[in-house]
């Protein structure tokens, strides 16, 4: 270790009789970040960058300095700037993933605008993220600005970059979000002459893994605003410690950001029936939600609240008047179309074989995205388990998915069960005709 | 709801403990079970945590396991009550009556004041028909809590059940002026209605009761039987069925061998009279007849529904397959006396008088829950539809054999319907 002020204190003294020798400035670097002088390398790299703003070798290397200097915020600007390379640095790709938890192989969606094949890989992340790897959504998220970072830290604001392209299927749903989210946004005027008012929020209910939350994001990519995700964790812990000051921070953050689409997940978490909640002193939550909705203190104006619900029948009553969630879109599995297209695009380059996708749906009825999903990895599981055997690639057919279908129940199968007695019993107001229809029940 | 709960309220503690609380308040009970087995992978000997666990297992129907957690919590703490009411709840849910009764008897004498236990055991009285001891068991919980709900409606039934219907009329008047929204409540003053001969009134509390709860398993039975009994002929066998629950099981026994008795004696006493014995038949047809319907009544009067906008809905599966099995028993019947008046052939008829009786086994195997029994109903149906359809067609294509197996189907059916009554019971 005796070498180390030495190595560092050589390259010091010939870069002062060179210092213009980007070469040697970038050894210094090297050997800085090797032995962890992660600032000093930082500035170093920071200033070949300056002669050097295109090299991606130094991008990936200041970016490993910042995430070792655990500003992994800084990292992921560098980094994403360099995945949307035609072919990124296999450091970059590593260390993005490892920021982001999750696998490498996927390019920025930045790159999508402009290449079709990118787009279908993006629809393929935006299919996953929605469908079963919640953790996936971080890798959309950007560090803010430091000047915009709101004072409230909880929560990550992100900037969608997927739209309603990205979503496959649902044209039902996109066409009800279309008329009653994004028309009075882009024309308040026209609302405004048949005496109706923009804003308010939506509530979206459905069987799980159905797309709610891609459709939320999407949405957000739509109207080209922000999108602050509260999810059933933030919920918890605004219970837990009784603070309903923190959702009011999260409102403010929302407003502080506008426009900004303000995204409840799992909202029965935080809208429950304060009759189900009789014993529970948070109670004042509910209020305080009720009261933030309608912007009593402060305007909504520009912040769009939308949010999602396995259990719109645990939902207060309160909560659907009007102002607050009064437009409920119903989110079905997806079609026979849209689960096509779903397996479709999960076994791109996969290796298969012939593989008939009309069948596939047909057979899939009932089907949730997160079950099309559970169907690809357990066969993709099987397929690895034979090749291994044999010693060599199994492609993936019609009939090795068929085999495995038999033992993946439809996981909405449940849910409507139990939404069919809700929209039988309980439907006042006729809240829940949509599951009626979509079940042929009237 | 599947995401999992990297737990940020650490693994033991308060706040872990209100995490796990406020997500079984919220019927996430999967995400309960991991918050809970964080905390006991901690804190094993975690007494609460135990507890917590089996209602979260509970609420996923995962009652093996509940049982499983909920003896483990005896173990650690053999002297309180709370372990000992939840396994009593765990072995209700499994149908093993006795073992909750001991259990939940435990949990009362470890803490006597506690009105839950109280209710849980005059649930338990009721579902064995002992009005009486559930009355005072429902009595002695309000007795701490004047408004327990569960404890209330327990004490309702059971007046209701002992003929003291103005008791259990207040009774339940003031459980809803308290609690208009108590789903409970209002399945029992729909049962009450019911029981009372008002239909109009019993279906209008049971909608209310669906609507609060729609999942309400005693409200939808309800629900069924109050829109059966717009039908005029279904009312007096509905009639017969609240007289015969009102008694204990003993006495329901001692009723239908008295009546059987009375049978024997009946036709003895007709046969022996040169001038009544034509009226033989008629008595013997009358019996057949109310055994049958006493049998199978409930189940073929499902039918009714099947057109009924709110009743088809109100059919779950099981029903609705009983009924259309027992209508198809029925409809052979009805079809081999077609085929025998057509024929003149009299062991055709004869048939045709087997066929509806087959809807016994039908109608009392699709009333039980417990697997086995179902997997021993479906073997007994069988035991008796296939010969006979054999029989049956054989008889009708006049093969010679085709009689042989009438007598041991008619002596099986007889066996059935003592034996039945024990077997499928729950």
């Amino acid at each position: 270790m005796s070498e180390e002020p030495q190595e560092i204190a050589s390259l010091r003294q010939a870069l002062s009789l060179s210092p213009d020798n980007h070469l040697l400035r970038r050894m210094l670097a090297d050997t800085l970040l090797k032995y962890g002088q992660l600032q000093a390398a930082v500035d170093e790299y920071r200033s070949c960058l300056r002669e050097n703003p295109e090299d991606h070798d130094l991008m990936t290397a200041l970016a490993q300095a910042y995430a070792k200097l655990e500003r992994p915020g800084e990292a992921l600007v560098i980094l994403e700037q360099l995945l949307t390379l035609e072919s990124p640095p296999k450091e970059a790709i590593q260390l993005h993933a490892s920021l982001t938890g999750q696998s490498p192989n996927r390019p920025d969606p930045e790159a999508s605008e402009a290449e079709t094949d990118d787009e279908t890989e993006e629809l393929l992340r935006a299919v996953e993220e929605a469908f079963g790897e919640p953790d996936e959504a971080d890798e959309e998220r950007e560090a803010m600005p430091a000047g915009d970072q709101p004072l409230d830290p909880h929560l990550e604001v992100e900037r969608p970059k997927i739209n309603f392209d990205s979503v496959g299927g649902m044209e039902e749903v996109k066409k009800q979000v279309r008329l009653k989210i994004i028309l009075p946004l882009e024309n308040p005027d026209l609302y405004k002459a048949y005496g109706k008012v923009a804003g308010g929020g939506i509530l979206m209910y459905g069987p799980p893994g159905c797309g709610k939350t891609l459709l939320a994001r999407a949405t957000a990519g739509q109207v080209h605003s922000r999108f602050m995700a509260i999810g059933i964790h933030e919920v918890l812990e605004m219970w837990i410690g009784q603070s309903e000051r923190n959702l009011h921070a999260l409102f403010e953050q929302a407003r502080n950001s506008k426009p900004c689409v303000l995204f409840f997940d799992e909202v029965d978490a935080l809208a429950a029936s304060r009759s189900d909640m009789r014993q529970n002193a948070g109670r004042q939550l509910i209020n305080q939600f009720l009261d933030e909705l309608d912007g009593v203190r402060t305007s909504n104006d520009g912040v769009l609240i939308l949010a999602a619900t396995n259990a719109p029948w645990h939902l207060d009553p309160a909560f659907r008047r009007p102002g607050r969630f009064d437009r409920i879109l119903f989110v079905p599995p997806p079609d026979e179309p849209a689960r096509a297209a779903i397996l479709n695009i999960m076994l791109r380059d996969k290796p298969t074989g012939d593989l008939d996708y009309k069948t596939l749906a047909k057979k899939t009825d009932g089907y949730s995205g997160a079950d099309l999903k559970a169907l690809i990895d357990q066969t993709i599981e099987r397929q690895i388990e034979k090749a291994a055997e044999s010693g060599q690639i199994e492609p993936i057919r019609t009939r090795d998915l068929q085999e495995v279908m038999k033992r993946i129940k439809p996981s909405t199968r449940e849910w409507f069960a139990t939404a069919k007695n809700y929209a039988l019993f309980s439907n006042q107001g006729g809240h829940y005709d949509d599951i009626l229809d979509y079940l042929k029940l009237r | 709801m599947t995401s999992s709960t990297t737990s940020s309220y650490g693994n033991s503690g308060r706040d872990a403990f209100a995490a796990a609380r406020l997500l079984l308040q919220q019927h996430r009970f999967d995400m309960a079970e991991q918050q809970l087995r964080q905390i006991l992978a901690t804190n094993p000997q975690d007494v609460e945590a135990h507890w917590l666990l089996v209602s979260a297992l509970s609420g996923q129907e995962k009652h093996a396991q509940a049982l499983e957690v909920a003896r483990d919590s005896i173990a650690l703490a053999p002297d309180l009550a709370p372990g000992h009411y939840l396994a009593a709840t765990v072995h209700h849910a499994l149908r093993q009556w006795k073992e909750a009764e001991r259990a939940a008897q435990q949990a009362h004498e470890l803490d006597p004041g506690n009105p839950d236990y109280c209710g849980l055991l005059a649930v338990l009285e009721v579902r064995a028909s002992r009005w009486k001891s559930a009355l005072e068991w429902a009595d002695r919980g309000m007795r701490t809590v004047a408004d327990h709900p569960l404890c209330n409606n327990m004490r309702a039934h059971a007046l209701q059940m002992l003929g003291r219907n103005e008791e259990a009329q207040s009774s339940l008047d003031a459980a809803l002026q308290r609690t208009p929204e108590d789903s409970d409540t209002h399945a029992n003053q729909g049962w009450q209605f019911l029981r009372a001969g008002d239909h109009r009134q019993a279906t209008e509390h049971f909608k209310e009761a669906l609507r609060i709860q729609p999942g309400h398993e005693y409200a939808r039975a309800g629900m069924i039987e109050s829109l059966k009994a717009r039908n005029p002929i279904y009312r007096p066998i509905f009639a017969y069925f609240v007289f015969m629950s009102r008694l204990s099981q003993g006495a329901q026994w001692a009723m239908i061998i008295g009546l059987y008795l009375l049978f024997r004696f009946g036709r003895e006493f007709l046969a022996a009279n040169p001038s009544t014995q034509m009226l033989v038949a008629p008595f013997v047809m009358a019996y057949l007849l109310f055994v049958l319907t006493s049998w199978t009544g409930p189940t073929l009067f499902n039918m009714t529904l099947w057109f009924h906008p709110l009743g088809r809905h109100a059919l779950n599966r099981d029903e609705t397959f009983a009924s259309a099995f027992c209508a198809a028993s029925f409809g052979l019947g009805l079809l081999w006396l077609a085929l025998g008046l057509a024929t003149g052939s009299t062991m055709v008829l004869l048939w045709a008088a087997f066929f509806p009786f087959l809807s016994m086994p039908i109608a009392a195997t699709f009333r039980v829950a417990t697997p086995w029994k179902r997997r021993l109903g479906y073997a007994i149906i069988l035991a008796f539809a296939l010969p006979a359809l054999v029989g049956a067609v054989a008889t009708l294509m006049g093969v010679s054999w085709g009689m042989l197996p009438f007598l041991p189907l008619i002596l099986g059916l007889a066996l059935f319907s003592w034996v039945g009554n024990l077997l499928f019971r729950e």
